[in-house]
């Protein structure tokens, strides 16, 4: 895909925290997907050894499903503030083409507030789904037990960092619109 | 206002966000919800949020998606298109068009371990645009054969788009797989066709290229190795039952990545590089899928699907006019919007219409066969104006061709796509074939 200059994602100072939060959350995301791959591919060859002699101590990882839903949930909610704060959204550019570069810009804006609105209900949401979780009888998972408030947590953090994201790309591109409007992609 | 009605009024609620260039995604989040609200009122619009958000991303069948991803962005840094189009190119590269011919073909093969079409157009065009100029390829010749190749890399499994339908339909994916593999061949074979009829007309436009001997060919095909049993490893496991399609997309993304660290030559920061590649592709999807999750959910509420499928199927219109239309639809849509998300707002009204007329078929053939139908209409939006996608990302890449003459060049392999979606609605035995034959 065509890359942006890091200039078009973020001038001032906010910005390139928030863009280097959220690039590293994203890294840490894809670490955690990374492994996940590993884990799969682990838990596949000791499920094939598993009766084969000398190597019959091994097998599947217990409770590899609910590994990787868990693990796939958190790192997908970490990718979303990368996606949003380098452009990465898809939209239908067909209708406002022919505007210009400022009238694009306030599209723009509406779409990244209506954004923000939606990124602030789900963390409030997410962070509810939490507390819902808390206690000794909170849900877990069905193998390994593992307290399912926990991807909640993570996804709320997630989606913390995705409003405040949100919230500044309304910002960016109100100074666009205001500005040379938005730029090329 | 309830019912029916509200679930159309949301259709146009949303197609006028969409208009208005609101992000996808969001723009069916909000209407869902939007809806919703009317509906049901405020506290359980929340609770709504809070069981829907978490859950669709948790999601053991989804996450098959971004480790495709991952997959494709790996086989993009594993340095095999050279060896793919060398490997076609031995065999065709002398012909009239020929190395043309070669590009399609390579893009098939890297197709085949990459889900996406702009990775696979992209990505074939750094080895395959420069032998084209070289040879004195035209400019509408060379772009238009790589964005139409590109194509083939979501029809030819693995593909994301299919798997997001298999999922919306809870249809088998390996015989989605299964069923995508003859139309994927039929594809590649019709554009190279339309390569040969097209420099029929204008001879200049493709010169031919170097003969090679039966030496140089094995020792082409020999190279492509790696792709042919990643290949064989993820269907053939996914098939055989080996293991599920999430497992074989953890098999294919390490076996990618082997790949791209010893033969590509990859080191640290390609592989974060490949990270945040998945990550925006990933995020991308799955907004889009958490709105359609949303807004279909919404949608099932208000009865809108059942009715029209209701309508439709009482209204005695002739099956195979009710495809065409809709076909028609995905064909019109896909000139402003991208596949998936295409897929993701139709197939829940149009897969109960469908699946509720009679085209002499089981339930589950007609699902499959009607799956890969919308994936080859959708896949053509990306080559038509307006908004061709994989045209853009091979005109952006040939900066010395006008952007006209590269829609010029996608002119013929638009006819080959319409010949072969005919050919596949009148004999859907090309379809389902090979699915009725392993199963």
């Amino acid at each position: 895909m065509a890359r942006q200059a890091p200039g078009a994602i973020a001038v001032d100072p906010i910005g390139k925290v928030l863009y280097r939060a959220s690039a590293a959350l994203a890294v840490l995301g894809g670490f955690l997907l990374a492994a996940i791959m590993v884990m799969v591919v682990v838990s596949i060859i000791g499920r094939n050894m598993a009766g084969v002699p000398l190597f019959g101590w091994l097998g599947p990882v217990p409770g590899d499903f609910e590994l990787v839903e868990l693990g796939v949930a958190i790192a997908l909610f970490s990718f979303l503030p990368y996606c949003q704060i380098v452009r990465g959204n898809v939209a239908v550019d067909f209708f406002v083409a022919r505007a210009s570069a400022r009238a694009r810009a306030w599209f723009a804006v509406a779409g990244n507030l209506l954004y923000t609105i939606i990124a602030a209900l789900l963390a409030w949401q997410l962070f509810n789904g939490y507390l819902d979780r808390l206690g000794p009888y909170g849900e877990t998972t069905w193998i390994l037990g593992l307290p399912t408030k926990w991807g909640y947590l993570c996804a709320f953090v997630a989606t913390v960092l995705l409003t405040l994201v949100c919230a500044y790309t309304v910002l960016r591109s109100i100074a666009e619109a205001r500005g040379d409007g938005e730029p090329a992609r | 206002m309830i019912g029916p009605e509200l679930g159309a009024f949301a259709f146009v609620a949303l197609l006028a966000l969409l208009a208005l260039r609101i992000p996808i995604g969001v723009s069916m989040i909000a209407v869902g919800l939007g809806a919703y609200l009317v509906m049901r009122g405020v506290s359980p619009t929340l609770a709504y949020v809070k069981n829907t958000s978490f859950s669709a991303f948790a999601d053991y069948g989804l996450s098959v998606v971004p480790l495709f991803l991952l997959m494709g962005q790996f086989a993009t840094r594993a340095g095999m298109s050279k060896a793919l189009f060398n490997a076609a190119n031995v065999f065709l590269g002398h012909r009239r068009g020929g190395v043309a011919m070669a590009s399609v073909g390579a893009c098939a093969g890297f197709g085949a371990i990459c889900g996406s079409s702009l990775a696979t157009a992209a990505t074939m065009a750094q080895v395959a645009l420069p032998e084209m100029r070289r040879f004195g390829y035209s400019g509408a010749l060379s772009t238009g054969s790589l964005a139409a190749g590109g194509t083939l890399g979501i029809l030819i499994p693995p593909s994301v788009v299919l798997v997001i339908y298999a999922i919306l339909t809870e249809q088998n994916i390996a015989k989605m797989f299964v069923a995508a593999l003859l139309p994927g061949f039929l594809a590649a074979l019709g554009y190279v066709l339309a390569i040969a009829v097209y420099v029929r007309f204008r001879p200049d436009a493709g010169p031919t290229g170097e003969r090679a001997g039966a030496a140089a060919r094995r020792k082409a095909v020999a190279e492509t190795w790696p792709v042919v049993a990643i290949f064989l490893l993820v269907i053939g496991g996914i098939y055989a039952g080996w293991f599920t399609p999430t497992e074989g997309a953890a098999v294919g993304a390490f076996s990618t990545l082997l790949l791209a660290i010893f033969h590509g030559g990859m080191r640290w920061q390609g592989f974060v590089d490949s990270l945040k590649g998945t990550a925006e592709a990933s995020a991308m999807i799955f907004l889009i899928i958490l709105g359609a999750k949303l807004f279909n959910g919404m949608l099932a509420l208000t009865q809108l699907p059942q009715s029209a499928a209701l309508f439709i199927g009482d209204s005695g219109l002739a099956p195979m006019a009710v495809l065409a239309v809709m076909l028609l639809i995905y064909l019109l849509l896909g000139c402003v919007m991208d596949s998936l998300s295409m897929i993701l707002l139709t197939v829940p009204i149009f897969f109960p219409i469908v699946t509720a007329l009679d085209f002499g078929m089981t339930p589950e053939e007609t699902a499959i066969w009607f799956g890969i139908l919308a994936l080859i209409v959708v896949e053509v939006g990306l080559i038509t104006p307006p908004v061709g996608m994989n045209v853009f990302i091979i005109n952006s890449l040939a900066r010395d061709v006008p952007m006209l003459d590269s829609f010029r060049g996608v002119l013929p392999f638009l006819l080959s796509d319409a010949a072969r979606v005919i050919i596949l609605i009148v004999f859907p035995i090309i379809t389902l074939g090979l699915v009725n034959l392993l199963w």
